[in-house]
């Protein structure tokens, strides 16, 4: 039997800020039944649950740490509404889910390399890309683009000296991974041919 | 404002990236998207580092999706703690090796400990070799066998020193210890020697001593007269001096039927104690024995069947070679060990 999590906001917002992610299973097991309940009675099943609480505590931990959140209500109240919005906006898209894949269709133009690769496999050529990179870049650059931290914070998490430090090297990883992309191209491109 | 910017000053101060991120002011974005629409290499720019950004976050979202459901698994099945369980496993080895050890070091070896497991041995399979006597005895060895060894020894020793503390007692047994100490006689220094006749009272050779019949009746008197005689053999087993200084004084006034083989080799004394062991079966393949000693003298108390402790002076024959001792009985019972106070048993060699 699963054991209640019961976490305080103050603590929440405390290890978010500390990028302690053990937080993440435990707001999942804590907001799990709410959740759930809502979807559910809203026409979706346990599995889109899942997903969308999995996507609220996502959306809970960038908006913490990019400064989104404002502490004007309770935690729970704010994230049932992040999962609320995120289902009505679930809901709407897969109402409309034929028309939008066939507009998504027309898009695909290709016209150079790195506009090829990152449009047909964006997530995981950048996924494989990332990956290949030398420590600390991915952490880099994920905390930089995904959680949208600031330099000072990044500097902090990864020990750097400072948010130069920080800087200085963000942008030796962003270059090393257009290297790898540009790289990844052109041998789809010989594969292709 | 109008501001004035090319690729370069875009290119520079990164703008394509702080244009996705919102990191520009509204002047900024109105100069920024202005130059868009006359550039399209800045707009193939834009784009690559839109894609770019969007395909971090992807990778980044999936990673967090993981990164929830495998701790969502471990917190609804919680992992057995190993690195608990093996330190628990670890005291609970130390805890229950030390004193094992310990145990093993200091009790195992003692004679009560041996016998016991001797007898125990032999109980199931009673040596065609037995004398009747000696078959008699076996089954007194295993009525008592689940009596408390430590609450029996407890008892005797109170019991002997209780009597022991009586003047009249303690005289005698003054008296028996004098006695015996005469009756220990060295012989010359041989490598081969010839032991005394094993009869009671017969001490007149060279070589074995044994405590005449009136020093072991005056014995009867400190061994506990409500023991049976294996009680009291083991009793005065159990009771045995440990330390070398004791071993020298000891006295054949135990109730214990013993012959004391001496001699010297180089100076060196070596004195030999055949104990007689009734439940040891002439087939053994190792006799018990315990070695005390020191740079100059070696002593040793040897556990034996009673056919090979009855044996005559023509009978027995030691050599030595160095550390090593082999004792010879009937010339074809041979025992070999070495005078060290780790050897437990005399191996026979045929």
């Amino acid at each position: 039997m699963l054991k209640r999590i019961f976490l305080s906001d103050k603590e929440i917002l405390k290890r978010i800020k500390n990028n302690d992610r053990t937080i993440l299973g435990e707001l999942f097991v804590a907001y799990e039944k709410p959740v759930t309940g809502f979807i559910r009675k809203n026409g979706g099943d346990k599995a889109d649950a899942e997903d969308i609480l999995q996507e609220t505590i996502i959306a809970l931990w960038q908006n913490v740490n990019n400064g989104r959140y404002q502490a004007s209500a309770k935690l729970s109240t704010y994230i049932f509404a992040i999962a609320k919005n995120k289902w009505l906006a679930e809901s709407r898209r897969r109402n409309k889910l034929d028309f939008d894949l066939e507009k998504a269709g027309e898009q695909l133009h290709h016209e150079n390399g790195l506009k090829e690769t990152l449009e047909r496999e964006t997530g995981s050529i950048v996924a494989d890309a990332l990956a290949r990179l030398d420590f600390p870049c991915k952490d880099l650059l994920l905390l930089f683009y995904f959680e949208e931290r600031k330099m000072n914070e990044i500097a902090s998490i990864l020990g750097f000296a400072n948010s130069d430090v920080a800087k200085a090297k963000k942008y030796q990883c962003k270059k090393a991974l257009q290297k790898i992309l540009e790289k990844t191209f052109i041998e789809n491109k010989k594969q292709t041919k | 404002m109008n501001m004035n910017i090319n690729a370069e000053y875009i290119r520079k101060n990164d703008w394509p990236e702080k244009y996705l991120l919102g990191h520009l002011d509204t002047e900024q974005i109105k100069a920024y998207e202005k130059y868009l629409e006359n550039d399209p290499q800045a707009r193939e720019e834009l784009e690559q580092e839109r894609r770019m950004i969007e395909g971090i976050r992807t990778a980044g979202s999936h990673d967090m999706k993981r990164e929830i459901q495998r701790q969502v698994a471990s917190l609804r099945n919680p992992k057995t703690d190993w690195t608990f369980i093996y330190k628990a496993a670890a005291v609970l080895f130390v805890l229950v090796l030390v004193p094992s050890v310990i145990y093993y070091q200091n009790f195992t070896s003692s004679p009560a400990q041996a016998e016991k497991e001797q007898l125990l041995r032999h109980r199931d399979a009673p040596s065609p070799d037995f004398t009747e006597e000696t078959r008699k005895e076996a089954p007194e060895y295993a009525d008592d066998k689940d009596e408390t060894i430590g609450t029996t020894v407890e008892k005797e020793k109170q019991s002997v020193q209780k009597r022991s503390d009586q003047p009249a007692v303690r005289q005698k047994k003054e008296a028996a210890q004098a006695a015996t100490i005469k009756s220990d006689v060295s012989i010359s220094p041989q490598q081969s020697i010839a032991s005394g006749n094993a009869g009671a009272g017969h001490n007149s050779e060279p070589g074995i001593s044994e405590a005449p019949p009136d020093i072991l009746n005056e014995a009867e008197e400190y061994a506990p007269a409500e023991l049976n005689d294996s009680q009291r053999r083991r009793a005065s087993v159990r009771m045995e001096p440990k330390s070398l200084d004791a071993l020298k004084n000891m006295t054949l006034s135990q109730a214990e039927q013993q012959k004391v083989v001496q001699f010297n080799e180089n100076g060196k004394e070596l004195k030999i104690l055949f104990i007689d062991d009734p439940a040891v079966r002439i087939t053994a393949d190792s006799l018990k024995l315990q070695t005390y000693g020191s740079e100059k003298s070696i002593f040793i108390r040897l556990w034996l069947p009673r056919e090979l402790f009855s044996a005559s002076k023509e009978d027995v024959q030691a050599e030595i070679s160095g550390t090593d001792i082999t004792i010879t009985f009937f010339k074809k019972h041979s025992f070999k060990f070495k005078s060290d106070p780790s050897e437990k048993f005399a191996r026979k060699v045929k």
